[in-house]
C-alpha cells in the first residue's frame, strides 16, 4: 500500500483506542484490575487530543505549501517519520 | 429519445409535478442554458411547484416522482400518528428553498419571523403532539411505520431508476390524447417516440411501451412547454454519473472491521465456556478496540480510515466499558440447580449461583425450637426459588437488582419488576398454626437481574 503524508490525529486516536484496548485485556488476563470508568478519559481525552493533532498537522502542511509551492507535490507524497 | 415526461397531477390541476419539467439533457443546445442540467444532488424545496411549503414537491424532484404521491402518504402518515407532520415540519424548517441560502430556523433565529416559518413551527409542533398521544397504539405506529418505508423506499427506487415512477394518470392522459395535438412547439428538436414506428402491440421501436413509466411519453403540458422555451434547467432522464471521488489514498476501514470482528469473535469464543460472562465479552471486545485502534494509526501512514471507523471504535469502547462493570459472578451457561438439605445442619451458610435458576428447598427442615436456621442464597441473573415448610416462621431479607419479587400470596401474574427492589418481610404460619417459641428461618436472598419467589410448600 502506497505511503502518504503523516496524518498525526489518526495516530493519536488510533493509540489512544490501541491503549484502552490493552488496558481492558489486562485487565481481564488479571495482570492488573482497570475500574470501567477509566475508558471514558482516555478515549475522550485521545479523540481531543488527536483532533487538536489533526488541526495543527493540516495547518502546518498547508503552510508548508504555501511557503513552497513548487515543492508541494513533493511535499505531500513525501513519507513522514 | 426522451425529451419531457408528462405527469400532470390531476385533471384540472396546474401543478405538473417533477415529472412535468422535461427532460432535455441529450439535447443541450435546445435548453440554452443546460449547465443547470443536472438531478439535484442536495434535497431543496421546490417553489415553483408548491401547495404548501414545497416539501413533497422538493421530494418529488429528488426522487424523480410525482410529488402527488408524496402527498398522499404524507396525508395518510399525519392522519395516522403525526409523523407525516413531523416530517413535513421539520423539513420544512430545515431544509432551504432551492434560490435560498438559509432555511426557515435561521431566519426564525434572525427574527424574520414570517408566516410560512411560523407554519412550519406549528406543523412540527401539532405532529409531535400527535405523535406521542398515539405513541402507545403499536398498530399504528406499525402500519405508519411500513408506509413510510414504503416511500422512502418507492422514492429511493425512482431516483435510482432515473426514471418517473409509474404514474396511471399520466399513462392514461398520453394515451388518451393524440401526441400530435398537443405537441409541444420545441419537440422538433428532440427524436420523438411519435417518430418512431408503432408497432401493432401498441409499443413503439425505440422506446417503452406507454405502462409503467415510459421514460419518453412526451409532455404535453403547457407549461412545461414554456419552460423549455424559456431555457429552465431540466432534470435529466438518466442519473448523473457518479460524482468522480477525489483521488486519495485507499480506504481501509472496511479491511480494519473485518480485523476487528474476527479478533473480537475470538476472544470472546475461546473464553466462553471458562470465564464469566463479563470477562469473556472483557476479552473480546478489548482485542476488537486495540485492533481498531492499531487500524486507525496505521492509516496516520499509509491508507484511509475516516469517521466510521472511529465511530465504531468508541461503540466498541462503550461496550467495553459495560462489559467491564458486569458483576464477575454472571457466568455464560443457563444452569439449573436444585439445593435440597435434608436437615437443619446440613444447611449451608451461603449458596451462590451465577446465571440461571437456582431452587432452595427447605421443605424437609424443620428447626428445633428456639433455633434460627439462617442461610444466604444469591443467584447473577435469573431466579432464585424458595420453598420454606409450611407453618414456620421466616424473616426474609430480599435484594432484587432489578426484577421482581414473588411473596407467597402473590399471584404468579402478579409480575412488576423495577430497580433495587429491597424487602423485608416476616412471614408466619397460618392463623392457628402459630406455636411459641418456634424455630425460624433467617434468609438474605439476593438476585441481580431476575425474580425471587418464596413460596410454601403444601402441608
Amino acid at each position: 500500500m502506497p505511503r502518504h503524508e503523516f496524518w498525526p490525529g489518526r495516530l493519536i486516536a488510533g493509540l489512544a483506542l490501541a491503549t484502552a484496548g490493552i488496558t481492558y485485556a489486562g485487565d481481564a488476563g488479571g495482570w492488573w484490575t482497570t475500574p470501567w470508568f477509566v475508558i471514558i478519559p482516555i478515549v475522550a481525552g485521545g479523540l481531543c487530543l488527536a483532533g487538536a493533532a489533526g488541526v495543527t498537522g493540516r495547518a502546518v502542511r498547508r503552510r508548508r505549501r504555501g511557503r513552497t509551492p513548487a515543492s508541494a507535490s513533493s511535499a505531500s507524497s513525501e513519507p513522514s517519520a | 429519445m426522451t425529451d419531457q415526461q408528462h405527469a400532470p397531477a390531476g385533471p384540472g390541476r396546474p401543478d405538473p409535478g417533477p415529472g412535468g419539467e422535461p427532460r432535455a439533457h441529450e439535447e443541450p443546445a435546445a435548453t440554452g442554458d443546460a449547465a443547470g442540467v443536472e438531478l439535484p444532488q442536495r434535497f431543496r424545496r421546490d417553489r415553483r411547484y408548491k401547495m404548501l411549503g414545497g416539501v413533497c414537491a422538493g421530494l418529488g424532484r429528488q426522487c424523480d416522482m410525482d410529488p402527488v404521491i408524496f402527498r398522499v402518504g404524507l396525508a395518510v402518515l399525519s392522519a395516522v400518528g403525526g409523523l407525516g407532520l413531523i416530517f413535513y415540519g421539520f423539513v420544512w424548517l430545515l431544509v432551504p428553498f432551492e434560490d435560498e441560502e438559509e432555511n426557515e430556523v435561521r431566519k426564525l433565529m434572525t427574527g424574520q419571523v414570517d408566516g410560512p416559518a411560523l407554519a412550519a413551527v406549528l406543523f412540527a409542533l401539532v405532529g409531535c403532539g400527535v405523535f406521542l398521544s398515539l405513541l402507545n397504539n403499536g398498530t399504528v405506529l406499525a402500519f405508519a411505520t411500513v408506509l413510510s418505508l414504503l416511500l422512502a423506499g418507492a422514492g429511493y427506487w425512482s431516483r435510482r431508476r432515473g426514471a418517473p415512477a409509474p404514474d396511471p394518470l399520466a399513462v392514461q392522459a398520453a394515451a388518451d390524447a393524440p401526441p400530435e395535438a398537443t405537441a409541444p412547439p420545441v419537440a422538433t428538436a428532440y427524436p420523438s417516440w411519435w417518430r418512431d414506428p408503432i408497432v401493432k402491440d401498441g409499443t413503439h421501436e425505440g422506446g417503452t411501451g406507454y405502462l409503467w413509466g415510459p421514460s419518453d411519453v412526451p409532455d404535453r403540458d403547457v407549461r412545461a412547454a414554456v419552460n423549455i422555451a424559456k431555457g429552465y434547467p431540466f432534470r435529466p432522464g438518466t442519473p448523473p454519473a457518479p460524482r468522480p471521488r477525489p483521488r486519495g489514498p485507499r480506504r481501509t476501514g472496511g479491511r480494519v472491521f473485518l480485523l476487528a470482528l474476527l479478533a473480537g469473535g475470538l476472544g470472546t469464543g475461546l473464553t466462553w465456556d471458562d470465564q464469566p460472562l463479563g470477562t469473556s465479552l472483557q476479552i473480546g471486545l478489548s482485542y476488537a478496540l486495540v485492533v481498531f485502534g492499531l487500524g486507525i494509526a496505521l492509516s496516520a501512514f499509509a491508507g484511509r480510515t475516516g469517521a466510521g471507523s472511529v465511530i465504531l471504535a468508541v461503540i466498541t469502547a462503550a461496550l467495553l466499558a459495560v462489559s467491564a462493570a458486569l458483576p464477575k459472578d454472571i457466568g455464560t451457561h443457563w444452569a439449573r440447580t436444585t439445593w435440597s438439605p435434608a436437615s437443619a445442619a446440613t444447611v449451608r451458610k451461603s449458596y451462590d449461583l451465577g446465571t440461571g435458576e437456582g431452587t432452595l428447598d427447605l421443605s424437609r427442615i424443620r428447626p428445633a425450637e428456639g433455633r434460627t436456621v439462617s442461610a444466604d442464597a444469591e443467584v447473577g441473573i435469573g431466579r432464585l426459588r424458595i420453598v420454606l415448610p409450611p407453618g414456620v416462621v421466616a424473616r426474609l431479607d430480599i435484594n432484587a437488582g432489578i426484577g421482581d419479587i414473588q411473596l407467597p400470596g402473590d399471584t404468579s401474574k402478579d409480575v412488576d419488576v423495577a430497580p433495587r427492589k429491597h424487602t423485608r418481610v416476616r412471614l408466619g404460619p397460618a392463623a392457628g398454626e402459630e406455636k411459641k417459641n418456634a424455630g425460624s428461618f433467617d434468609l438474605r436472598l439476593r438476585v441481580g437481574a431476575g425474580q425471587v419467589e418464596v413460596i410454601r410448600a403444601a402441608s
